[in-house]
């Protein structure tokens, strides 16, 4: 099944102008913008509590804005419903969230294939798909096992072959190498990278780790809810 | 115990007030579970003191003459019509402890992340147990103490009826306290224990495998003995029934996780997006699902049973072997109707908790890209799958027993098997029917399952 990309190539893939969001009564993002332009690679950092997942989240339209406007691939976000943000998203995002995002009563395999079935994709297609990608992100692993049975990094790795199944345009990660060793971190990055880049797609990183920063083309730094300053470090 | 350990008993106690090991719902469910059980459980006692022509002994075929006691109904004066009735108030009984079972695995991924975190600032498993069962053992009790207001509204509607022939229960006398006293223990007890067992992560249960090859052969050899012990003595066939009908309970509930497991099996070979992700919560809530599965298998057995002997009683002359036998038929399909609606509810409460359980992979899903009326159709299979796939099993098996007890044939054919279709086809739709019901007024609860603040903490 070809992808049929809802954006065209030179549009940026995502753009958060003003936004806010309050859980409950405790503010997250205030007044909050970020661009990010087609095959750019930026890194979110800053303190935690300062609004780095929130605005993730905002961005891939898992949540949505209570402030400002948020546009997604050329759509605005704030216009559209759940279920059409639902397809909007398994369309143009991978997403690679900090902890529990994989099915814990799905194998492996079936986690990863989870994206293409969603699409429709033919059962065996997505399996193939799902467990060369297994292989891609470097585990030695049947497939079968379930995520209980994973150890933190692995699950990791499994989620960012999950990201990665359906050629996103958009890759947002949230902390994607955090429980990964230096080495294995650093080549999940750069498959992560290198992968959504040679597509045209871009990638959003939030993370506190500077050697994930290092890896991105700009870095924005956000505190207290807001975009504190951006650097270019391409 | 030492004085310090004495000194932790007020904390404990704050902690198993707060509701962290028993959320208020379980409480009430539970409570009401052991009311109802223990209302019916006082109903059977209260039949059995009621006078009764003994079931005629031999091998011969006696035609059952309605024995009339001038202060009681036959329902419970004959003795064969009589185990058809204690038989139906036994399987609502089972039922309604079935959900009281049900009620006690709710919560459980909240109770073990509790029991974990006290485990971790130095709670002993002991403690943590006894924390637990204080927690249940009210409910319990208030459940016991309930069953008493609850079997006088039962009495009030079976027992003094003015013309006799309507009254099934005695008058009301000590033993009913006695049995009431007993139910209030019982039930307190029982919960405690529950709650003990239920209180710490490990809970120790036995291989499968070694269960069901025990309740199998029991029920081969329950089978077996009764016509060797009585050379088919009548007597011996109203307590094999009843025997038969306590091990397919067992064996339907032992068995029923195992059967989920299967169904998750098969749908991810399957493999679209809706039928995995089914799987997964089928694999996820195996258990309540596997209970609310063999309730609906039992309740459409007993359906498909009293279906078939009641429209075979009612296509054969008055003075008929089963003419008798009319009443007691017609209050065991109502037991059953009853049996079904708590199997219904037992399935929704598992539902509830799956979606108050696993919100995080709900939540997760959701982020994924799958589309809210993706999830609820994902949600609304798995509910069918545990209600409507057992019932219809249970009712065709059901109808198709009750053609061979009956021995229904040469000009009854035709008959028989338009009620045996008919009664698959009606329970079928009213279980499809209830369970669309139950997914519609879930969609709130799958809502706020799928809220992407779920995915904020770990």
């Amino acid at each position: 099944m070809t992808r049929t990309p809802s954006s065209r190539p030179d549009e940026p893939a995502v753009v958060l102008s003003g936004v806010g969001y309050s859980y409950g009564r405790t503010p997250a993002l205030e007044d909050a913008s970020l661009t990010v332009a087609a095959g750019e690679v930026v890194a979110v950092t800053g303190p935690s509590g300062c609004g780095k997942s929130t605005l993730l989240m905002l961005a891939a339209g898992v949540l949505r804005a209570q402030a400002g406007r948020v546009q997604l691939a050329g759509q605005d976000l704030g216009s559209l419903g759940e279920a059409d943000r639902a397809r909007l998203r398994r369309r143009e995002v991978g997403l690679v969230l900090q902890y529990g995002q994989l099915v814990p009563d799905l194998g492996v395999v079936d986690n990863i294939a989870l994206p293409l079935l969603l699409e429709g994709r033919p059962p065996g297609d997505a399996r193939r798909a799902a467990t060369s990608w297994l292989e891609r992100v470097g585990l030695e692993l049947t497939g079968d096992e379930r995520p209980g049975e994973l150890s933190g990094g692995q699950a990791q790795q499994v989620a960012a072959a999950r990201a990665l199944v359906a050629s996103p345009r958009l890759l947002l990660a949230d902390e994607p190498t955090a429980s990964l060793d230096p080495r294995a971190g650093r080549e999940l990055l750069d498959l992560m990278v290198t992968t959504t880049r040679s597509s045209g797609g871009s990638v959003v990183l939030v993370s506190h780790d500077n050697t994930v920063a290092a890896r991105a083309d700009r870095e924005v730094r956000l505190r207290a809810g807001r975009v504190a300053h951006e650097v270019g470090l391409a | 115990m030492s004085t310090s350990d004495a000194a932790r008993w007020p904390a404990l106690w704050a902690i198993a007030r707060t509701g962290a090991l028993s959320s208020r719902t379980r409480s009430r469910v539970v409570a009401l579970g052991s009311a109802g059980a223990g209302a019916l459980l006082l109903t059977v006692l209260a039949v059995l003191r009621t006078p009764a022509r003994p079931v005629p002994t031999g091998q011969e075929v006696v035609v059952v003459d309605t024995y009339y006691d001038p202060g009681f109904s036959p329902l419970v004066t004959s003795a064969e019509i009589r185990v058809g009735v204690l038989t139906g108030i036994l399987l609502v009984t089972a039922a309604a402890l079935a959900l009281v079972g049900q009620a006690l695995t709710t919560g459980s991924v909240r109770r073990r992340r509790t029991t974990r975190a006290l485990g971790l600032v130095g709670v002993t498993p002991g403690e943590l147990r006894a924390v637990s069962a204080l927690a249940l053992v009210r409910a319990g009790l208030a459940g016991g103490l309930l069953a008493a207001p609850l079997y006088l509204v039962l009495w009030a509607a079976l027992g003094p009826a003015a013309d006799p022939v309507f009254r099934l229960l005695p008058a009301i006398g000590w033993p009913d306290l006695l049995g009431w006293v007993v139910v209030v223990l019982a039930c307190g007890g029982l919960a405690a224990a529950a709650g003990a067992v239920t209180g710490t992560a490990r809970t120790w249960l036995p291989p499968l495998r070694w269960v069901v090859l025990g309740l199998v052969t029991a029920l081969v050899a329950a089978v077996a003995a009764v016509p060797v012990l009585g050379t088919w003595d009548r007597r011996a066939g109203v307590a094999g029934v009843g025997l038969v009908v306590a091990l397919l309970l067992a064996l339907a509930l032992t068995t029923g996780t195992g059967w989920a497991y299967h169904r998750a099996a098969r749908l991810l070979r399957s493999g679209t997006a809706g039928a995995v992700l089914t799987a997964a919560g089928l694999t996820a809530a195996a258990g309540p699902i596997g209970t609310a599965a063999a309730v609906c298998l039992l309740a459409g057995l007993a359906l498909g049973v009293s279906s078939t002997l009641l429209a075979t009683t009612l296509a054969t002359p008055v003075d008929s072997v089963y003419a008798g036998q009319l009443p007691g038929i017609a209050l065991t399909a109502t037991a059953a109707g009853s049996a079904l609606l708590i199997a219904l509810a037992t399935a929704t409460l598992g539902a509830v908790d799956d979606l108050a359980t696993h919100r995080r992979t709900w939540a997760a899903t959701a982020a994924l890209g799958a589309e809210p009326e993706l999830l609820h159709r994902v949600h609304a299979r798995r509910l069918r799958i545990a209600t409507v796939v057992p019932t219809t099993t249970g009712a065709a098996a059901g109808a198709l027993l009750g053609t061979a007890v009956t021995g229904a044939g040469g000009e009854l054919i035709p008959l028989t098997a338009a009620v045996v279709l008919s009664c698959v086809a009606t329970t079928a739709g009213v279980v499809l029917g209830l369970s669309a019901l139950v997914s519609t007024l879930l969609r709130g609860r799958l809502a706020r399952a799928v809220d992407p603040h779920a995915l904020r903490v770990a």
